[in-house]
């Protein structure tokens, strides 16, 4: 229910084409995009595969992505997201399962190919591409939007970061949603059922558990808990390790030649129960379905100790939990079935194909964010790590912790300790970890032009808004002065808002030549869409929430826009949507109150009592 | 939203009161996260984004608030106009003494070697000891004696926390 409903006045600006949504899993190893129209699936499909591998490889002159990249690997990237939003040293643990080199470039581990540099958000970028393409050229049509599924314990840097990889694609990204509650909404679909469900995601790289209540429609996550460094990967890698020292390699054979082998391997003795023969090095080796498990059951063990502390921390018992969903590639492995029925008497359901079910839960939610879906489903999702500032000695004060629904926001009031002191520092932090070292830094936010006081005197509120998509907004205000504060935000690593703009920028003017043509008509089709919105409301419910001055004061600006929206001057146009918007911002607020009036008292508040 | 003119409560639709419909808090917020939810704003305007995020914001944390009884009489104390201040010295010193015997009995409780009526007598008395304790505090907020309230919610912090402490131990 939108207060004001937009239906798009531009569309036949655009041709014949129509718009569609999708839903996209970018996922470790391989990548699905799907959408969800008139209650069916469509998993689009690069060269036939419906698992597009989320890979690059790089030629003296460009790149393959996808299935093309398999063929003729020379310079072969494949596993970026394990380092998504991360830098140097906290990637050197797997860096080895990397055939080259990293350098640094934005604070962020680099690729050095072909004289270029290119980060993970570069790469996960090319990825999208080329699933947008794939889904452009097979639909004939315009791709609107996309939800992205991202792992439910991605921290605020890795979620930013995958945000503008969309952004560098030219996909605009209309949520991005957790891994487990994009299956969990799928099965919620298949099952239509009420309960309590638990997630059970493996996947390539990381592994994720989701607590969710499902009632009518409203998916509402109680708890979240993870290790974004636990994968199918790490079998692989545990198998090529054991395998070296069973047959006694020397040390200069490496992992990134044989990870595919490993996991070739790992699939096979999984499938058939049987020994498997391979050739490595020129010697044969084999392995059994005993070594197989006994490789992998402490990483199982370890996935089976984190579901244990999900389910206590969500204060649930285990008999309430109605079944568990299985998620993700790395699911099928036999082992992990039976160690969940020996630790749970719960059913467990794995009917959904685990390789297709994020994408399909993540198209379902496009579809119904773009409200054309007949399903009404609302989904509530939380806060996977706790959010703090960094106080005296080096410790983190949490101000938002795990868990916490969101939206949400906490506000916190600092002052001065020097007299006539400026500018104030707030290092943002995220983790459950008490010292400052312990935690993911998201940035530091520095407040400037504090009015010269003396210590102590400035009342600074700071508030911290974590949005839908579980990334952080800061905005900052001098209480006695009223004004808001500039904030200057250094991210750790990772780049800034003006750094985003340029490189899309840059990326549009080599593909746009004219850019300002475009950018005036991305202005007229805003405009309009605002004049149309606000005469929709004020048609509505105008007379009713304003009086006639105020109703005088709104209309009067509309014309003033409609009247600039005649001419060519984009940035007047831009000038007078900020004051429209500016000048009725009380009557949205007035029209979200009535509503909360309307959604309480309109339905059988009565039945309930 | 505390000092506007409308408090959690309002926005729930339930009195201001120790006591509540948890069944009712529940229905009415996912009432209002159905209409409020900025998933509802996906193609609105900027300006409307920004409100839903805001008031969604608010119903998320009025509802955590109002969840939990400990965080719920603190609302109340603050919508009263008491400010809460923990460097307070409280009155009841004999209080004092109860907490380091409760703290000296879950110390001397170990995982493998514990007397299990001896626990489920323990947890019954701090149990009861917290049912009149928020009877207490009904009645304090009641003849507006917010800093003996307040005192009592401490108690019922610390009596909370102790359970939770030796559950985790056995």
């Amino acid at each position: 229910m939108a207060l004001i409903k937009i239906s798009e006045p531009n569309n036949q600006s655009k041709g014949n084409k129509k718009d569609f949504v999708v839903g996209i899993d970018l996922g470790t190893t391989n990548s699905i995009i799907s959408k969800y129209e008139n209650g069916s699936f469509t998993v689009f499909k690069d060269k036939n595969r419906e698992l597009i591998p989320s890979s690059v490889n790089f030629k003296s002159n460009g790149f393959d992505v996808g299935v093309d990249a398999l063929d003729n690997p020379t310079f072969y990237v494949s596993s970026i997201k394990r380092i998504m939003g991360k830098n140097l040293k906290e990637i050197s643990s797997y860096l080895e399962m990397f055939n080259f080199e990293f350098s640094e470039k934005n604070n962020m581990p680099a690729l050095k190919i072909n004289n270029q540099m290119y980060t993970a958000i570069d790469i996960s970028s090319f990825i999208l591409s080329h699933l947008k393409k794939i889904a452009e050229s097979s639909q004939s049509d315009n791709l609107a939007g996309a939800v992205i599924t991202v792992p439910a314990y991605f921290d605020d840097v890795q979620r930013q970061a995958t945000k503008i990889a969309a952004q560098l694609s030219g996909i605009e990204v209309m949520r991005l949603i957790n891994e487990p509650t994009a299956a969990a909404i799928a099965y919620g679909l298949d099952i239509g059922k009420s309960g309590i469900f638990v997630v059970y995601d493996f996947g390539g790289g990381t592994f994720d558990v989701s607590i969710l209540s499902l009632d009518n429609g409203i998916f509402r996550v109680i708890g979240t808990k993870g290790d974004t460094e636990l994968g199918g990967d790490d079998i692989d890698i545990a198998i090529f390790k054991y395998l070296k020292s069973k047959y006694s390699f020397t040390e200069d054979i490496k992992i990134s030649t044989y990870k595919s082998l490993c996991r070739s391997i790992k699939e096979r003795v999984n499938e058939t129960a049987n020994n498997v023969c391979e050739i490595i090095n020129d010697k044969a080796i084999d392995l059994s379905f005993e070594e197989l498990e006994s490789i992998a059951s402490p990483f199982i063990n370890k996935t089976i100790e984190i579901m244990n502390q999900a389910i206590d921390e969500s204060e649930i018992n285990q008999n309430e939990i109605e079944n568990i969903i299985l998620v993700g590639g790395s699911t099928r492995l036999k082992l992990i079935k039976r160690k969940l029925e020996e630790n749970y008497q719960i059913k467990i359901l794995n009917n959904i194909n685990p390789d297709l079910v994020v994408s399909q839960g993540a198209a379902i939610q496009a579809s119904n964010l773009s409200g054309n879906s007949k399903e009404d489903m609302l989904l509530l999702d939380v806060l996977p790590l706790s959010l703090g500032i960094e106080t005296y000695g080096e410790l983190v004060e949490k101000i938002i912790p795990r868990n916490t629904p969101i939206p949400s926001s906490a506000k916190k009031t600092f002052t001065t300790f020097k007299d006539g002191q400026t500018k104030l520092l707030i290092h943002v932090l995220q983790g459950e970890r008490e010292s400052v070292a312990d935690c993911r830094s998201l940035g530091k936010f520095i407040l400037n032009d504090l009015p010269q006081m003396v210590a102590g005197a400035p009342r600074i509120e700071v508030s911290f808004q974590i949005d839908a998509d579980g990334i952080l907004i800061v905005n900052a205000f001098e209480i006695h002065s009223k004004s808001s504060m500039s904030l200057d935000i250094k991210p750790s690593f990772g780049l800034s808002d003006e750094d985003i703009l340029s490189i899309v920028d840059d990326a549009n003017e080599s593909a746009n030549t004219d850019l300002e043509l475009r950018k005036l008509k991305e202005c007229k089709v805003e405009g309009e869409r605002v004049i149309y919105a606000l005469e929709q409301a004020l048609e509505s419910d105008g007379a009713e929430l304003l009086k006639s001055s105020e109703l005088n004061a709104i209309k009067t600006q509309l014309d003033k826009l409609k009247l600039v929206l005649k001419s060519e001057n984009a940035e007047q146009i831009v000038e007078e949507i900020k004051n429209l918007e500016k000048i009725s911002e009380f009557y949205v607020e007035r029209r979200m109150n009535a509503s909360i009036k309307t959604l309480i008292e309109g339905k059988g508040v009565d039945d309930i009592l | 939203m505390s000092d506007g003119k409308r408090n959690f409560f309002d926005l729930f639709d339930l009195p201001v009161s120790v006591d509540v419909n948890i069944d009712k808090l529940e229905i009415n917020y996912k009432k209002l996260q159905k209409g409020l939810h900025p998933d509802n704003f996906v193609k609105a305007t900027s300006a409307e984004q920004t409100s839903a995020l805001r008031i969604s914001s608010q119903v998320n944390d009025g509802y955590k608030i109002l969840k939990n009884i400990e965080t719920r009489i603190e609302y109340i104390l603050t919508i009263k106009g008491f400010s809460i201040d923990d460097s307070v010295t409280f009155k009841d010193k004999g209080f004092l003494m109860k907490q380091l015997e409760i703290s000296d009995f879950i110390e001397s409780v170990s995982p493998d070697n514990y007397d299990k009526s001896q626990i489920d007598l323990f947890i019954k008395e701090i149990g009861k000891n917290m049912h009149d304790l928020i009877l207490d505090i009904k009645k304090l907020i009641d003849a507006n004696k917010y800093r003996d309230a307040y005192e009592n919610l401490s108690k019922l912090k610390f009596y909370k926390k102790s359970i939770k402490q030796l559950n985790s131990v056995i």
